[in-house]
């Protein structure tokens, strides 16, 4: 009887505390004092891409775990954007003229923020004071970007179409693929296939000469759609992947690979603008999405996380690709970007390829 | 009337003068100095590809002007001037074709005649054992088809009016005179409805220029560039800001190509009085009997609105039900499924309605007032120079709307927002597209006023009555059946405008196609299907609205 007591007892301590802790997060007094300035605003304006709400979904699973974690009462609020390097204008030109900026929360790629460096566009925050154990020095830089997700160069392709099982950039020069793939008119990721630790500029222009006569067409990053219908058999790159990997959770016949031609890691990363209307709900909204719930919300709205965290979905599959060709991601961070520029330039001479290719 | 069309054009003016500032600034506009130059003239013409886009746009556009006109002028004259039954159906048809976004368009028929995909051409090839597809969309003359489907109702609008006011005097004369049906009609009837037709033509061409949805779905997927895909290009830059002054340099030749056309028209304006079919005398537009030709008729009717609107229709509904497109089989049938309905985010959904609500009353109600003033003062006053202010009410349709939405977003931030704070409002979309529509205003209400003989109004003068009262007492009832159809058809594009609203959205000014565009990038066609279908049943009360005010007010015996 004692005994059943006593197990009665301890599991409803765990159940307790369990309950605690699903509802209020451990939190530094920094990150209390955090959290009471952003009640305080109420609101956190997120101009971003429809994506990353999961066309709005998102926004009152955010909202609502967000406060649970802790116990404020701050209302995420979407504001459907334009492109990174838009938004960024926005915020540039409305920090120039003295006004507040359209979002209290700029996501860019690791490539745009490196450019917005010499505009001094965003605010200092003592982040890893918020959360010590997750808000580490890999993830910070200069105690203003934070690392928000992982981006890793790859392909998706039609599962149904394809049977070849493509590994490799270069798989798909094989003739079977010539006028049925797709790419971004921008040449996104050939910057990377241009960095010193990749291809290199040369290998890469040699290559996209060839790999124009076999692109049939543009996408958009997000369209999945066109390769689930069999529009294309392929998209090569693929912006990072996150709408391939939705669609393919969805059942549609398309698959996602990370490729090691590029044996390095790309990050997305989140600043609040120094103009930024609600600046500490930004900081706390930050804060939240580097929570185990917050990056769980991450992948099921956005499907993307931080590979750096052991619960990341993402980290899996960048292990199996360092352990089948025998290689290491290393990191490409913002400071990193200023080395890449041959990269970049390759990147430009790549579009005009692309562009000469066209009808 | 001077005032208002004054005041108004100082604002138009600004908006391309603060483009060619952006285009011979060498720096970005908010580093804070900048030498001035040709350099981004000069890097963006320093590019050969850029006369291969500009040849695939005008031969884009001339296939769209081409078969825009082929469905819209023949339905016009079937429904001002032939006794078809069924005409304010045939209206109403016509508007409904409004209501489908284009990118859902461009979609729908590239899911249907895709070379690898499109389900006619499997059936075509499965059911004949054909090796290669028959069809194939997915080309300049493919995208022409579609621009030209969905911009036949534009045609029809612009011209039915003139149509509809010609002198049946002159038709009768001829008939007198021995003159056949074609006879007739090649020489009498379509020279009268000349203005109209060269207006819409004109019109048209323009907008099929800075066409951006059919391109960018239909051409951008198969490596073929348009001026507006390629404007896009070059504004979504892989690092850094996107790049104004290249795309402003580049938008300056739209903006001359445009110019040419106007004075083009305004060449034809200058013999407008020869054109005058609307007089004080006994008028009353003469109906031609179809007889057995009817059928005929509704032949024609049936393939434009099955291929503009009920082929589309069926595609979108079909996706609307599949987690992802497929050819039409057992195994998609078993996926068929409400999800992508009930996946869709009634919040933002509500704001999108309340916003483009408002926005559908005010923009042609303000934009028709403007443009009545413009009208007046370039066809009816002394003043010197009015004819500029034609130009002026034009500029707006010669930039494109990207262009334009983006070079109104920073002249708000850089110069208005300091006194007129409506950045990130509605009122910033009303003021954009109230700009942006006057020059389809002014074109219906120039080319009505053009048939208005000057003698109505110099009767009333002549019995003592003011300008004002002239205006209210004989023009506007006069302009009546064009004011209405204008605002209607305002009213719609509004409703469906998206590219202006995309640049200028935030949270607080949310349109629904906005919401329908996030909701494409975020879920694909299917869900993008399903939230259109939604909205275009929402729109079912205006188009009632629309075919009852047809048959109450008699539009079409007008």
């Amino acid at each position: 009887m004692r005994n059943t007591m006593s197990l009665l007892a301890a599991a409803a301590a765990l159940l307790c505390a369990g309950t605690a802790e699903a509802q209020t997060l451990k939190m530094t007094p920094e990150l209390k004092a955090l959290a009471a300035a952003a009640d305080k605003e109420g609101q956190v304006i997120v101009k971003y891409s429809s994506n990353f709400f999961d066309g709005g979904r998102g926004v009152k699973i955010y909202t609502d775990n967000m406060n649970k974690a802790f116990g404020t009462k701050v209302k995420v609020v979407w504001a459907p954007g334009g492109s990174m390097p838009e938004i960024g204008n926005e915020i540039a030109v409305s920090l120039k003229n003295n006004l507040p900026a359209p979002t209290d929360l700029y996501t860019g790629f690791s490539r745009n923020m490196g450019a917005f460096l010499k505009f001094d566009l965003f605010q200092t925050a003592p982040w890893k004071s918020y959360d010590p154990e997750r808000l580490t020095d890999r993830l910070i830089e200069r105690d203003t970007y934070v690392k928000a997700y992982s981006a890793t160069l790859g392909f998706s392709y039609n599962t149904d179409l394809v049977k070849s099982n493509p590994e490799r950039v270069s798989d798909f020069l094989k003739p079977e693929f010539k006028g049925k793939i797709a790419t971004t008119a921008f040449g996104a990721g050939f910057e990377q296939l241009a960095a010193k630790e990749a291809w290199g500029p040369d290998k890469t222009l040699e290559f996209a000469r060839q790999f124009a006569q076999q692109v049939g067409g543009f996408m958009l990053c997000p369209e999945a759609e066109r390769l689930s219908s069999g529009e294309f058999l392929a998209f090569v790159t693929d912006c990072g992947g996150g709408s391939m990997v939705k669609a393919s959770l969805q059942g549609a016949p398309v698959r996602r690979v990370v490729t090691p031609d590029y044996p390095m890691i790309s990050y997305f990363y989140h600043a609040v603008p120094k103009n930024a209307p609600n600046p500490n709900a930004a900081k706390l909204f930050i804060t939240y999405l580097h929570t185990v719930p917050g990056q769980l919300d991450m992948w099921e709205l956005h499907q993307n996380d931080l590979h750096l965290y052991p619960e990341s979905r993402q980290r899996d599959g960048i292990q199996a690709v360092e352990k089948k060709f025998g290689i290491t991601f290393a990191d490409a961070d913002i400071d990193w970007q200023d080395t890449n520029e041959p990269g970049n330039a390759a990147q430009r001479e790549v579009v005009k390829i692309f562009q000469a290719s066209g009808k | 009337m001077f005032a208002v069309a004054a005041c108004v054009s100082v604002v138009i003016v600004m908006m391309p003068l603060f483009m060619l500032w952006l285009s011979l600034r060498e720096a970005h506009p908010i580093e804070p100095v900048s030498a001035y130059s040709f350099l981004h003239f000069a890097e963006v013409f320093g590019d050969p590809f850029i006369l291969k886009v500009l040849a695939n746009t005008f031969q884009f556009s001339i296939i769209s002007l081409a078969v825009g006109l082929f469905f819209g002028v023949p339905t016009a004259w079937l429904v001002e001037r032939t006794d078809l039954p069924g005409k304010p159906a045939v209206m109403t048809l016509m508007t409904i074709g409004l209501l489908m976004p284009g990118f859902a368009a461009a979609m729908g028929w590239l899911f249907m005649l895709h070379p690898r995909i499109g389900i006619v051409n499997r059936w075509l090839m499965d059911t004949f054992a054909l090796s290669d597809a028959p069809f194939n969309i997915a080309s300049i003359t493919g995208m022409g088809w579609v621009m030209g489907l969905s911009l036949a109702p534009l045609a029809f609008i612009m011209t039915a009016a003139v149509l509809r006011a010609l002198d049946p005097a002159l038709e009768e004369s001829a008939h007198m005179s021995g003159a056949g049906f074609f006879n007739v009609m090649r020489k009498v009837t379509l020279p009268l409805a000349w203005p109209g037709i060269l207006a819409a033509g004109i019109y048209i061409f323009t907008i099929g220029f800075a066409a951006f949805d059919v391109p960018a779905i239909i051409g951008w997927s198969n490596k073929i560039y348009t001026f507006s895909t390629y404007l896009l290009l070059q504004l979504s830059a892989a690092e850094g800001l996107p790049r104004y002054g290249a795309v402003s340099a580049l938008s300056m030749v739209v903006i001359f190509i445009s110019g040419m056309l106007i004075w083009w028209y305004s060449r034809l304006q200058a013999n407008a009085h020869r054109y005058q079919v609307v007089t004080g005398k006994g008028y009353r537009p003469r109906t031609v009997a179809l007889g057995r030709k009817v059928w005929l008729a509704w032949g024609f009717l049936g393939a434009y609105f099955t291929f503009s609107k009920l082929l589309p229709l069926l595609v979108i509904i079909w996706a609307s039900l599949l987690p992802y497109f497929r050819y039409p089989s057992a195994a998609a049938f078993k996926t068929v499924s409400l999800r992508q309905f009930q996946n869709i985010q009634w919040d933002m959904t509500l704001d999108g309605i309340i916003n483009t609500g408002i926005l559908m009353v005010l923009t042609p109600t303000l934009t028709l007032a403007i443009a009545v003033c413009f009208s007046w003062v370039v066809l009816r006053s002394k003043i010197p120079g009015r004819i500029g202010f034609d130009f002026i009410a034009f500029l707006p349709h010669a930039i494109p709307n990207i262009v334009f939405g983006l070079a109104a977003m920073l002249f708000m931030l850089f110069v208005l927002q300091r006194f007129v704070p409506i950045h990130g409002t509605i009122w910033i979309l009303l003021l954009v597209f109230v700009i942006a529509r006057l020059s389809y205003a002014t074109r219906m209400t120039n080319a009505t006023f053009m048939q208005i003989h000057k003698e109505l109004e110099e009767a009333a003068t002549m019995s003592g009555v003011g300008t004002g009262i002239i205006i209210w007492k004989v023009i506007i009832p006069l302009l009546g059946p064009t004011l209405i159809y204008a605002w209607l058809w305002m009213a719609l594009l509004t409703y469906r405008e998206l590219t202006l609203a995309v640049v200028l959205s935030t949270r607080d000014n949310l349109t629904l196609p906005v919401v329908v565009w996030n909701a494409w990038f975020a879920g694909g066609f299917g869900s993008a299907a399903a939230l259109t279908l939604i909205l275009m049943s929402m729109m079912v009360p205006l188009v009632a609205l629309y075919w009852w005010l047809v048959r109450k007010t008699g539009l079409r015996q007008a």
